[in-house]
């Protein structure tokens, strides 16, 4: 996510939009919207089996590419990005969609190099991949719990933010009202149908999210006048009210480049080649949200597809939010750009900048809403029971209204909850995962698959609560600089624990003291100078610098590059001086050995490691083979949960059975046993692709690269 | 040799409309060539990248019978069926040096039908 000129806005404050701003059919379309994602939701909870861990947190592996596709780009693009990239793309240019293009390459290389290996391990979680890995617990707890550090701290706080400033600018509707409404219309899907509720919704609201910012994009461009227009116009972007001895509020002369001075510039191309890409490959090659949806795919095939898919989609953000951000500074200098902090106070609150407001100002102004300023008339007549708008005239002063009325405004309401919904719901979902497979389980080891389903959905719920709780803090942060620190926390704790993942799927001899001690001096590092940050905000535009030269002159992306060289060496000097990892922790979990056969002994020996007792590891084994077969009988059909729903109707009574089925769960078993492993196919069959196909797939791919190669050029 | 000056000098005349204008950061060619110069680039190396892999797989096989060969990020991947059957229809006459029946039988056990 880009780092915007920091603003934040007071959501208790309205800047001057005092009526209320949509109407009935406004609300029409809103409400369609809930109903359609809530069908789909129910839908997909027909569809798949899940009362298993695998079906609930992996969606029983049976989805197709297109919602692999489709739930990646949902999950990445979130309300944080209309918000931010539009700030950017208002504030800095065009340089924070490098962030979106440098994922483009990463999301492939997920498809290519990673998911093989993930796949090939048979792990659900990335912590679980990294305990397969390397061995020991303290690694896979570490992570764990950073992992939902990260996600409470900065990902679901700043989608609130964000989501938050969108309905106070926009609905002026009570915060928390809105909030609570629709975190519990998502979490009955979530709760209920786990991923694959998740990543059919996710398609949905993909499709809503494209139709609406590209309509918004239609209607900006042809506000501003078209491509050239923009071009030309967004040098002469200048607020009036500006102190003419300083910079502030000029835009910038390489608004329109993406590889900037290495020296002086906000993002400078070196750090943009390097210091971007090792948190780009953390966040998707190895953040639980993003694989989790790779590895819920039917096969490699699907999930390259899925990734391919995914990669055309992030081409789109810089045409529906950077340019709109910009389109909004030309139209609305004043507002956008403001310079002068006591100008931008008023206008949204903080003194820094209001950048931010960039898209909200774009949807509220551009699009009308059918009440408008006294002096427009607006026409328009039942035909044949549906409401025709004709058009509006136009008051003199004002961006022309067009022809189009009502529905719009709603619909782009629907967006930013459809971004919004998407992001958290797959981060509940992930969370739940970690916290389940990783925490829950090593709490109790013998947990039966019944405890760790209800565990699973209690954690869903418990993280509602969390998200309603950043509201209160997301109010109190007027004028402050909360959530770039919250940005910068991800800049600076991702890059160690990337170079611990890529050195533990392409190098074999990684072993866990060089993976600790990496991780655990990088975090240092990166921590120190998370706190240096803290201590040393940065200046506003028109103040002095008076940072200390470390914080002032390495721009933080070199740091991260530097951050990561660091861990490469401790890593790889510790792994080095100490003991070879056993052959058990190489078999199919790198790049090299992904095709080894797996030894089905040395698999049953590890999945009951926790178990104590040598009699229950035999007992155990063969309850696995026995559950693994029934898995595999009940995974198809829906006449074997019918038939298990009937039988508990006949035990127990029938609200209980209903509750059970509402929430995905089968009758508790007698004698349940631990969770069988995933299933251990033999990694060489479960990575076979079709031959044709890896062909077509592998040629889109150099098509993709191609495409994304060349865009990075024009726009160099 | 005519043609390699003509370029040259449109370049040069293309820089100098170019630096004419003040106060923006100077581009020295238009966006479109920079871009398509990138994907030449980008292909020319996916092509060269996929000429060691095929000289390279090509080697070790005489050696293994299961060819892991990987290229690096974002080239095609071969696979050991898909790669003898295609490399059985390809191989023409430059690589007939390395071809024998020994090389021939191990392909067909291979090759996973």
């Amino acid at each position: 996510m880009a780092t915007t000129q920091g603003t934040t806005v007071p959501p208790s404050q309205s800047p001057g939009l005092g009526v209320p701003t949509l109407v009935t059919i406004d609300i029409v379309v809103l409400v369609v919207y809930f109903l359609l994602v809530l069908a789909v939701g129910l839908w997909s909870m027909w569809k798949t089996k899940r009362s298993t861990v695998d079906g609930y947190f992996l969606a029983g592996k049976s989805m197709s590419w297109w919602p692999v596709g489709t739930s990646l780009f949902a999950s990445n693009v979130g309300s944080g990005h209309f918000m931010g990239l539009a700030g950017s793309g208002a504030a800095a240019g065009i340089s924070a969609v490098a962030y979106e293009w440098n994922g483009m390459l990463m999301v492939l290389l997920l498809g290519w190099l990673f998911l093989p290996i993930y796949i090939a391990s048979g792990v659900t979680t990335m912590p679980e991949y990294l305990q397969k890995r390397f061995g020991g617990k303290r690694i896979q707890l570490f992570i764990a719990i950073l992992y939902l550090f990260i996600y409470i701290f900065t990902k679901i706080s700043v989608d609130m933010y964000a989501g938050a400033v969108f309905i106070q600018q926009a609905l002026q509707w009570n915060i928390y009202v809105a909030v609570v409404v629709l975190l519990l219309i998502t979490a009955l899907y979530t709760v209920t149908g786990g991923l694959a509720a998740v990543m059919y919704t996710d398609a949905a609201q993909t499709g809503i999210m494209l139709i609406g910012a590209l309509s918004l994009m239609g209607f900006s461009f042809t506000e501003v006048g078209g491509w050239n227009a923009l071009l030309e116009g967004y040098a002469t972007a200048i607020p009036s009210v500006r102190d003419p001895n300083t910079t502030c509020g000029i835009p910038r002369d390489d608004a329109f480049h993406l590889f900037r001075d290495p020296v002086t510039s906000d993002l400078p191309w070196p750090g943009i080649l390097l210091g971007m890409s090792i948190p780009s490959m953390w966040y998707w090659c190895s953040d639980q949200v993003i694989v989790q949806r790779s590895l819920a795919a039917k096969n490699l095939l699907h999930a390259k597809g899925g990734s391919l898919l995914a990669a055309y989609l992030k081409i789109l953000p810089f045409f529906m939010m950077v340019l709109p951000g910009m389109i909004s500074r030309i139209l609305y200098p004043d507002e956008v750009a403001c310079g002068d902090p006591e100008v931008c106070t008023e206008v949204c609150g903080n003194p820094v900048g209001c950048s931010d407001i960039a898209y909200a100002k774009l949807v509220m102004k551009l699009l009308p809403s059918g009440r408008l300023p006294r002096g427009v008339v607006i026409e328009g007549r039942y035909v044949r029971r549906r409401w025709v708008p004709l058009l509006a005239i136009r008051e003199l002063g004002t961006p022309t209204q067009t022809a189009l009325s009502g529905g719009l405004r709603g619909l782009m309401m629907a967006v930013m909850i459809a971004a919004l919904m998407s992001s958290l719901t797959s981060i509940f979902n992930s969370s739940s995962t970690i916290f389940t497979m990783d925490l829950w389980r090593h709490v109790r080891p013998r947990a039966t698959e019944w405890e760790l389903m209800l565990v699973g959905r209690m954690f869903v719920l418990v993280l509602v609560v969390v998200s309603v709780l950043w509201i209160p803090v997301v109010q109190a942060s007027q004028g402050g600089q909360l959530f770039i620190y919250i940005q910068s926390i991800s800049t600076y704790l991702q890059p160690p624990v990337s170079i611990v993942f890529l050195t533990g799927c392409f190098w074999k001899r990684t072993n866990e003291k060089g993976a600790f001690w990496g991780l655990f001096l990088g975090l240092l590092v990166g921590g120190v100078r998370m706190a240096l940050d803290f201590t040393y905000p940065s200046p506003l535009c028109y103040q002095e610098d008076s940072r200390p030269d470390v914080v002032k002159h390495v721009h933080y992306l070199y740091f991260s590059t530097v951050l990561s060289l660091l861990t490469l060496v401790v890593v790889v000097g510790v792994s080095l001086a100490t003991e070879k990892p056993r052959p058990e922790q190489i078999s199919h979990l790198t790049w090299f050995t992904r095709f080894d056969k797996v030894e089905k002994s040395s698999g049953a020996l590890e999945t009951v490691e926790t178990v104590t007792s040598a009699t229950e590891t035999e007992e155990s084994a063969e309850q696995e083979i026995e559950d693994r077969e029934q898995e595999k009988a009940n995974g198809e059909t829906h006449l074997q949960r019918k038939v298990s729903s009937e039988a508990s109707v006949r035990s127990q009574s029938r609200l209980k059975a209903a509750l059970y089925w509402l929430c995905g769960m089968e009758r508790q078993k007698e004698g349940d046993s631990a969770p069988q492993p995933p299933l251990l196919l033999d990694p060489a069959s479960s990575l076979e692709e079709d031959p044709c196909l890896s062909h077509v797939v592998d040629a889109n791919l150099i098509i993709c690269l191609s495409i994304a190669v060349f865009i990075i050029g024009y726009w160099a | 040799m005519g043609r390699a000056t003509t370029g040259i000098l449109w370049l040069m005349l293309t820089l100098g409309v170019v630096t004419a204008q003040i106060g923006k950061v100077d581009r020295t060619l238009p966006q479109w060539l920079t871009g398509i110069i990138a994907v030449g680039v980008f292909l020319f190396l996916i092509f060269v990248a996929f000429l060691v892999n095929k000289a390279w797989c090509q080697d070790s096989r005489l050696e293994t019978k299961e060819c892991e060969c990987v290229e690096t990020t974002g080239y095609a991947k071969t696979r050991d069926n898909y790669n003898t059957s295609l490399d059985t229809v390809m191989n023409g006459d430059d690589e007939g040096a390395y071809e024998n029946m020994a090389l021939e039988s191990v392909e067909d056990k291979a090759t996973a039908m």
